[in-house]
């Protein structure tokens, strides 16, 4: 896999050798000397072409959890999109998903921006995409899912003060709806599947919802495809070269 | 002792601000790393907040790797 990354490393700065390992620990001089801002230049300008963003852990919303906690911020997350759009090196996305899921407006904000990239993306869910990492992953142009990763679809909860129990339930009720459109116009999954998954009982341990497992989320047409790392790269490349096609067709 | 309770764990235990402090986020050669500070001032890489699959292979930022800040 090393050998088959370089390969595509080099073709993106034209075929020029990887830069020689660095010194394992540098001497103090040496740091004194990166102190001064004698940075080594033409180490940065080794580019790839297709960019890789992760999104692990919590998708952490308005709140800032505890160091511990693994967090995807999506502070950190918009620029890097906001970069890769205006970067004309990039010229394709993967995003890879293993979460547990967390705030919904983040969640749905990071969705948003993957869904209006203009260069090609494809997802790839490891281990677990679930709850709002359900629509991260359909937002992509294609989506992969491993054959042991797992999607928990449920119906959005809200933890805090309550107001008053009718508005409550209508703002809820609100917010699981731009979940549930979001997920339907990105994907195959019908309206009534969706939501009948979600709402199903029996499926998880004193909650309702369904976890839907690799093939399954495929059949229900969540996910394109079962695939893992090469499958995902593979198809990326081929949206690359798509992308290319009707770009030179639009200057003609 | 059990808490029933669907309030999140951070907001029935607020966590020390000193905890917060700990952790910066640095451009470092261009590259936006989560660091931690250790005793002795200098700073160990926790993450590397790039798109660039080459960044993670450059062995100064690989997480744990010492960096000294201006």
């Amino acid at each position: 896999m090393d050998h088959d990354y370089r390969w595509k490393n080099a073709e993106g700065d034209g075929g020029q050798e990887p830069e020689p390992p660095k010194e394992e620990k540098p001497s103090p001089l040496m740091e004194k000397i990166q102190q001064l801002g004698q940075t080594n230049v033409p180490q940065l300008s080794q580019d790839s072409k297709i960019h890789c963003l992760t999104i692990v852990g919590q998708i952490e919303g308005h709140m800032q959890l505890p160091p511990q906690n693994k967090t995807t911020k999506y502070e950190h997350i918009i620029p890097q999109i906001v970069a890769i759009e205006q970067n004309p090196k990039i010229e394709g996305l993967l995003i890879i998903l293993n979460t547990v899921g967390g705030d919904v407006e983040a969640g749905l904000a990071i969705s948003e921006m993957l869904a209006s990239l203009s260069k090609p993306s494809v997802s790839l869910v490891l281990g677990g995409g679930h709850s709002i990492g359900v629509p991260i992953a359909v937002s992509c142009d294609y989506s992969f899912i491993a054959e042991t990763a797992t999607m928990t679809i449920h119906p959005i909860r809200l933890t805090g003060l309550v107001i008053g129990v009718p508005q409550t339930f209508e703002y809820l009720d609100k917010m699981q709806e731009r979940v549930v459109s979001f997920v339907t116009k990105h994907s195959n999954i019908s309206e009534e599947k969706f939501k009948e998954l979600m709402f199903d009982k029996g499926n998880l341990t004193r909650d309702i919802g369904t976890n839907v497992i690799g093939n399954d989320a495929v059949k229900y047409g969540l996910i394109d495809e079962v695939g893992g790392i090469g499958q995902a790269m593979k198809k990326l490349n081929e949206l690359i070269e798509l992308n290319k096609e009707e770009n030179e067709g639009m200057v003609q | 002792m059990i808490l029933y309770t669907t309030m999140p764990l951070e907001l029935v235990y607020p966590i020390a601000e000193s905890e917060f402090a700990k952790r910066r986020t640095v451009n470092y050669e261009g590259i936006s790393l989560i660091v931690e500070q250790d005793e002795d001032h200098a700073y160990r890489v926790i993450q590397v907040l790039s798109t660039n699959p080459a960044h993670f292979l450059d062995t100064r930022f690989q997480p744990g790797a010492k960096i000294s800040l201006s």
